[in-house]
């Protein structure tokens, strides 16, 4: 049956034609020797979703400028592209791709796009994937996962393993993910609710939110925009903020067991809602510090800002 | 770890007036002396070998053309954040030269406003290390800050950015 499918597909193939702008698609190809699919869409939407057979379907309208499709084996990995004629410095006419594409679990998925959104869900093996200003949604990943848009926005659900999303300008909202998860902006907000106990955020100016259950390590940069957040800080655990004129807003599981060492370089300001603990002020200079240790001081809590605002509380 | 200019005196003061070494070093030295002596080259002189004069005159010529234009100024004792920001300055024109130095005016409003932001968080980083100039989380941030400015000009002049 696989080999009859596989044949059917490969008879199906000869799909590198020109003047197919538009057209619905419908094809199926056995996935018994594929372990990789890389996709290549520059408009529209495309959706690629997880299944329990072993084969890869595409089905579908192709862009309104189509000028060449294709749905082929390169070795192990199927290619799936969808070409625009050059030369028309992202001007094209008419609508883009809108496809759905099902795939084996266990195939590991690239994807690629200009203006195109994506959705994935239910992959067990890496998915790695970048669209210029399109968004992306993910679900129910694990392994290893790389997104990045530069302006579109990135959301993500229940993403497990190590995770990387990142944005330019784009917004990153982060749902129930797990692992190791490294989130970067620029000038997009970052939104997160996770159980992952290796995190480290970066910003520039966008604004850093979140929700964490329990972390061994939090690292968190930002330039100027704003910090807030809970967590609880595991035995041993340690966080560390750094940021220029962040205003930063830290709530911690009471009873918490940790040193803290805070700064503010210039102009900055500490409040201590956690203890009785209150800021340091240089003699010379506008820097102040805290230092204070709570329980036997098992982990670490490290904040430095140069002018903005610290803020300890408890959750 | 730094040590006060009295303990400094303290410590010179402290020092033998002369050393010796651990082991007698003349009978070496005589050995090494008479080594010389029987294996220097016999003495010749240019006015013989004019060909020889015009290859040593063409050497230092290309030697000195090829130090002077490989010379750059370094100011003596720069401190670390001036270092840094040398390198930074250095990278960041590598980078714009190498996207053919587009004007950041050309850029949309909003994205010169991050780089506007990255350079006004460098310069109050700046300031805070002048008066703590060895505070290792400052100078990390600095390079921190530098590094995502490098990264954010690279994102907004890859062809890629360009197309939208």
């Amino acid at each position: 049956m696989n080999k009859y499918i596989f044949l059917s597909g490969v008879a199906c193939l000869g799909l590198s034609l020109p003047s197919i702008a538009g057209e619905m698609v419908d094809k199926s190809v056995s996935a018994e020797r594929i372990q990789s699919l890389s996709v290549e869409n520059i408009r529209g939407q495309v959706d690629i979703i997880a299944h329990n057979e072993q084969s890869i379907s595409i089905k579908g309208e192709l862009d309104d400028e189509t000028e060449r499709f294709v749905f082929e084996p390169s070795g192990r990995n199927m290619e799936i592209r969808v070409e625009l004629p050059q030369n028309h410095r992202g001007k094209w006419e008419g609508d883009g791709s809108n496809l759905t594409i099902k795939v084996p679990k266990h195939i590991r998925i690239a994807f690629q796009g200009v203006s195109s959104d994506f959705s994935l869900s239910g992959f067990e093996e890496r998915v790695d994937g970048r669209t210029v200003s399109g968004n992306i949604v993910a679900k129910d990943l694990a392994k290893k996962v790389e997104l990045e848009s530069v302006s579109g926005d990135v959301t993500t659900e229940n993403l497990s393993g190590k995770l990387q999303l990142a944005t330019v300008s784009g917004d990153i909202k982060d749902k129930h993910s797990q692992g190791r998860m490294k989130l970067k902006t620029v000038s997009g907000d970052i939104q997160t609710q996770s159980t992952a106990t290796e995190v480290a955020i970066s910003a520039v100016s966008g604004a850093i939110d979140f929700d964490l259950d329990k972390v061994d390590e939090l690292a968190i940069k930002s330039v100027s925009g704003s910090i807030s957040g809970q967590s609880h800080l595991n035995n041993g655990g340690r966080i560390k903020i750094g940021a220029v004129s962040s205003n930063i807003d830290l709530a911690l599981q009471e009873n918490l067991s940790a040193a803290f060492k805070v700064s503010a370089s210039a102009g900055g300001h500490i409040v201590n809602e956690l203890t009785d603990h209150k800021p340091h002020k240089a003699k010379y200079g506008p820097s102040s510090k805290l230092k204070f240790t709570t329980g036997n001081a098992d982990s670490a809590v490290k904040i430095g800002v140069v002018s903005g605002k610290v803020t300890l509380r408890n959750k | 770890m730094t040590i006060s200019d009295q303990e400094l005196k303290q410590q010179i003061e402290a020092m033998p007036d002369e050393m010796t070494p651990s082991r007698d070093l003349w009978p070496g030295i005589e050995k090494a002396m008479v080594y010389q002596e029987q294996t220097k080259p016999t003495s010749f002189s240019v006015k013989h070998n004019p060909l020889l004069a015009i290859a040593a005159s063409a050497f230092l010529v290309v030697a000195s053309w090829v130090g002077v234009s490989s010379y750059q100024p370094q100011p003596q004792s720069m401190s670390i954040v001036a270092q840094m920001n040398h390198d930074f300055e250095q990278q960041k024109q590598l980078l714009l030269t190498s996207y053919g130095q587009q004007p950041i005016k050309q850029l949309q409003p909003n994205m010169q406003q991050e780089l506007e932001q990255l350079k006004k968080a460098r310069q109050s980083l700046e300031r805070a290390l002048q008066d703590d100039e060895n505070n290792a989380d400052l100078l990390n941030l600095l390079q921190w800050t530098q590094q995502q400015e490098l990264e954010f000009i690279e994102q907004l002049y890859r062809p890629t950015w360009q197309s939208i």
